[in-house]
């Protein structure tokens, strides 16, 4: 209690008042000093002021403390003289020198500050004797080295300049004006590396920038030379000497040997800095936080750190700034500053060209391998995918909030949640498409989202509910059914334990369909999404409508019901758009879906005229790799084959394949549909090799993906078994044909047909077969059938009179096979 | 090379077995923390012939000697600056009371200068550093706390809070308060 106050009582109101301001923090003081206790509130507004003043930030910025410097000013290096005092850098002073010769050349002269021994004094005069051979114009030249009572000193080429950093942000200089530096930079490191000389320690004080704008490297190939000594003298305690934090690679705190690898990381490292305006890893000052953080994660995307360091990131120069640098600037330095070297650009020639590929408007390659582009473009442009992926993590964070604001230590379940949320995120950055794990990325982000779901959201079941909703829809997207189904199931569970609302129960219900689509249980869809549909058309949006009944409609065509469905599709084409593009989508994929169960019903003319309609929608609304669009352009080929027009149908398959293949993968669902399609334009055009190849390899992948008892992993071996039996492989064929007959017997209703079409099949590869007497009552049995649900003029009703023709010209009975010939259009 | 590397492996042993609930281990840890911290902060003082010392630097160079730079898992690596936290000013005290009463080097303080506290250029007498602490222990143990966790093993905010259970807005606001008063009161 000195003073006349009480000191812990004026730690408690100063730090109360901190927290407020202007007149509710003098309220406050008023308050609790009152008048009374004139002591208290001088000690209490002197700590105020002091805190006003702030700290200088800058301070956290400084390397290790100003060390006393001895006067070296007059002593001699050689034949040359220290004249004025210029700096201290990690690896010791540096000083201006002249010539004591008379001859007039200044240098800038480095003391080595660790003492060197007999060997170590050989060493480095063999080393930097090497390094004097160095000679470009933007690396400063190393003149002179010597050891002078066991204190080495290098003497360089002085050149009077700034520090690169220092340089770009004094004068403003544009992106573009940096980036061309960056380049002249790279291409100095490259002439070096040449001659076998790694810098290995490239940071902006070891370029200096002249008064005509040129960039020179300073201290080239000292670090390595150092290096090769340092560790006798690892008794230094300072570990901030070894490696400079921002600039080092990964594995340079780790004490491995310098390569060129080292500064390739040390120009992107470099780059970064000044295209972004903060070093990476800018939080990790202290060397061992550097390398730490460094060896474990990756740096913050460019564009990322720009923006949240740029003061006027919402004004347009800040704006444009921080979209300069995404995309190509952004892959380029993530490709420079890859933690393992084995992935940065494997030359600083690489590099350096990478660069001018950007400033002359090139595609760069970083792209092409990173994860922005590849898994990029897989997620981001699958617009399904982008949308649930990024809401799902964003309500993984705004989940996490939730249950945060109800827990007992509320900020730290906050912080959790944001750390979930970039654990998750580095999760999908740290994937590596290259390696062909495309899809495992996104599967394991999922799986570790359910897992933090179980362990996290216990108490929060309706948030829990949507999350695992997001994990169910996304699960879909990327053909996961099994996954998403275990996720619907809990969602279902929660919603109906806690009283979920008719449109969440709505939207889970539509999803459980689509998932049951999925996994080819039509007839078992068809209950929830009928109850979808009647939630929903009481009370949910448009788009949520629209998505029930288009999935409901669907279910029904397959399951034959085509008047409903019909019905349902124009239902959803009826609902006004009023511009929103996700209705519009939804109007072209009701189209697309009336076209694709036009042609199933054989109305060709119908399904064709649909497919136009759908197809000028999409045309005109989406960009040409949309994938909805390439499913409407399937449709249109299908369109092809069943107009007679086989062979231009095999182009457009072909070009929806290469584009699915780039966009989702080969193995995707999707692409393998496409696949199939193709096939059967194949055997329309007598390609029966080919076509049996290319569905034999859609059959296994959908059997793995799907499993045996999907409507599409059928149609592969239908096509298959069809191409074989054609391609005289008549045993490989009818088994594969008799299977998928059995099969779908069991999982469709009774005179489905499809179970009349794989009968046709049969009967087809039978008459191959030579097995006339067998062909001929199945064959029979199955027109009769396909007459009877899709009409004579159905392609495959069409087929199975063909079969019946040749059968009896076979068999010598010219009379029948006339009378089915006449069936048969032209 | 071999006495660090045996030190690394029991201190990995030691941290497991703490980790696992063994208190006992938690003594032999602080021991040798202090031991490595108290070693290196004597050899610096003699070795740079100056009273100048950082303490985040003592940590983080205990840090590799002890726990070596993979051997500990990352989730541990807060306890580890926190301990060290508190043998670091156990260490500095100690050492610069000896100093002081031994009259060596003509009885000069020991001072520290580091980013937790002010400007890296100012040095302030770690003797007063730690009778201030002691002093602010009294009034509010917490803030006290985290400033020295601040200070003497150069923890984040969010390790701060990590280590105490507490949010990052109360150690902020609870750190700049704390700092504040220190730096006046050494500044005066």
């Amino acid at each position: 209690m000195n003073g006349g106050f009480d000191r812990g009582r004026a730690f408690q109101v100063f730090e109360q008042a901190l927290s407020l301001d202007g007149s509710s923090r003098a309220r406050y003081l008023d308050e609790s000093c009152g008048g009374t206790d004139a002591a208290l509130r001088a000690e209490v507004e002197s700590l105020l002021e002091t805190a006003g003043k702030g700290q200088p930030q800058t301070s956290l910025l400084l390397a290790p403390p100003a060390r006393a410097v001895e006067n070296l000013i007059g002593e001699c290096c050689g034949r040359f003289r220290l004249v004025e005092f210029l700096g201290e850098g990690g690896m010791g002073i540096v000083y201006r020198a002249e010539r004591t010769d008379g001859i007039n050349q200044v240098v800038a002269i480095k003391l080595i500050a660790n003492a060197l021994g007999e060997r170590g004094r050989e060493h480095f005069l063999r080393e930097t004797q090497l390094l004097a051979r160095l000679e470009h114009p933007a690396i400063a030249r190393l003149i002179d080295a010597g050891v002078e009572a066991g204190r080495a000193w290098i003497a360089l080429e002085f050149v009077p300049g700034r520090p690169i950093d220092a340089y770009c942000d004094d004068n403003h200089l544009p992106l573009r004006a940096r980036v061309q530096l960056l380049v002249n930079l790279a291409r100095a490191v490259a002439a070096a590396h040449g001659l076998l000389v790694v810098h290995g320690d490239i940071k902006p004080a070891n370029v200096l920038v002249t008064a005509d704008g040129s960039p020179k490297l300073i201290d080239f190939g000292i670090a390595a030379v150092l290096q090769d000594h340092g560790a006798a003298h690892s008794q230094t305690t300072d570990i901030g000497r070894l490696f400079t934090p921002h600039y080092a690679a990964p594995e340079q705190t780790q004490g491995v040997p310098l390569t060129v690898a080292t500064d390739v990381y040390g120009l992107g490292a470099l780059a970064y800095r000044l295209l972004t305006g903060v070093p990476t890893y800018r939080d990790c000052v202290e060397p061992l936080r550097y390398m730490m953080t460094a060896v474990a994660q990756n740096v913050e995307l460019p564009s990322r750190a720009a923006l949240a360091t740029t003061p006027d990131a919402l004004s347009r120069a800040g704006r444009h700034r921080v979209d300069a640098l995404r995309g190509d600037l952004d892959a380029i330095l993530c490709k420079a500053l890859e933690r393992d070297p084995a992935r940065r650009y494997s030359s600083a020639k690489d590099m350096q060209e990478e660069l001018i590929r950007y400033l002359v408007h090139r595609p760069v390659l970083a792209r092409a391998q990173t994860m922005s582009y590849r898994l990029g473009r897989f997620v981001w442009r699958n617009a399904l995918a982008v949308t649930l992926v990024g809401l799902l993590l964003a309500s993984l964070i705004t989940a996490g909030a939730l249950v945060a604001w109800q827990a007992r230590r509320v900020a730290v379940a906050k912080e959790m949640a944001l750390r979930r949320g970039e654990f998750l995120e580095n999760l999908l950055k740290s994937a590596n498409p290259d390696n062909g794990r495309r899809d495992v990325s996104v599967a394991t982000l999922l799986d570790a989202a359910s897992r933090e779901l179980d362990v996290d959201l216990g108490n929060e079941p309706l948030v829990e509910a949507s999350m695992l909703g997001l994990i169910a829809q996304t699960n879909t997207a990327l053909s996961r059914f099994p996954e998403g189904m275990a996720a619907n199931d809990k969602q279902m569970a929660i919603l109906t334990k806690f009283g979920g609302s008719e449109v969440d129960i709505g939207q889970a219900l539509t999803a459980r369909g689509q998932l049951l689509r999925g996994e080819g249980k039509w007839t078992q869809a068809e209950v929830p999404l009928r109850e979808a549909v009647r939630l929903l058309r009481r009370s949910g949006t448009p788009a949520d409508l629209c998505a029930a009944l288009h999935l409901l409609g669907i279910t029904l065509a397959h399951t034959q019901h085509e008047e409903e469905a019909a019905a349902l599709y124009f239902e959803e084409i009826a609902i006004e758009s009023r511009g929103d593009s996700q209705l519009q989508q939804e109007r072209m994929e009701a189209y697309d879906a009336l076209s694709v169960m036009a042609f199933e019903q054989g109305h060709y003319a119908e399904a064709v005229s649909y497919n136009r309609q759908a197809l000028d929608l999409a045309r005109r609304s989406l960009p040409s790799d949309s994938l909805k669009l390439l499913g409407i352009e399937m449709t249109y080929g299908t369109a092809l084959v069943n107009t007679h027009q086989a062979a231009a149908a095999e182009s457009v398959f072909r070009e929806v394949i290469a584009k699915q293949t780039q966009l989702l993968g080969a193995g995707h669902h999707d692409t393998l549909l496409t696949q199939l399609s193709l096939a059967d334009a194949l055997i329309e055009l007598h390609r029966d090799t080919e076509a049996a190849q290319i569905s034999l390899d859609a059959a296994n992948q959908l059997d793995a993906m799907v499993g045996p008892e999907n409507l599409y992993t059928l149609m592969a071996w239908q096509e298959y078994g069809s191409a074989a039996c054609n391609d005289r492989q008549e045993d490989a064929g009818l088994a594969a044909l008799r299977q998928m007959e059995a099969i779908r017997k069991r999982i469709l209703p009774a005179g489905h047909w499809l179970i009349y079409r794989a009968s046709a099949s049969i009967g087809i590869c039978q008459l191959r077969a030579k097995r006339y007497a067998e062909a001929e009552s199945t064959l029979l049995a199955a027109v009769a059938g396909l007459e009877s649900v899709r009409g004579a003029n159905f392609r495959r009703t069409q087929e199975a009179y063909r079969a019946l023709r040749d059968l009896y010209t076979a068999k010598g009975l010219p009379d029948q096979a006339a009378l089915w010939a006449a069936k048969i259009q032209l | 090379m071999n006495h660090s590397m045996s030190n690394t492996l029991e201190f990995g042993a030691l941290l497991e077995r703490w980790s696992q609930g063994d208190r006992a281990a938690l003594d032999q840890l602080l021991t040798s923390l202090y031991t490595e911290i108290h070693a290196i902060a004597v050899r610096q003082l003699n070795h740079e012939r100056q009273s100048n010392l950082r303490p985040t630097a003592l940590v983080h160079e205990a840090y590799l000697r002890l726990a070596g730079l993979n051997q500990i898992r990352l989730q541990d690596r807060t306890h580890f600056l926190s301990m060290a936290a508190r043998v670091t000013r156990q260490a500095l005290v100690d050492e610069a009371r000896r100093r002081r009463a031994t009259k060596r080097d003509g009885g000069s303080p020991v001072t520290l200068s580091d980013t937790n506290i002010g400007d890296l250029d100012q040095a302030y007498d770690a003797l007063d550093v730690d009778e201030l602490l002691t002093e602010l222990e009294r009034y509010d143990a917490q803030a006290a706390e985290i400033v020295g966790l601040r200070v003497f093993g150069g923890l984040t905010i969010t390790e701060v809070a990590e280590s105490m259970v507490l949010s990052v807005a109360t150690v902020n606001r609870r750190w700049v308060a704390g700092k504040v008063w220190l730096m006046r009161e050494l500044s005066r």
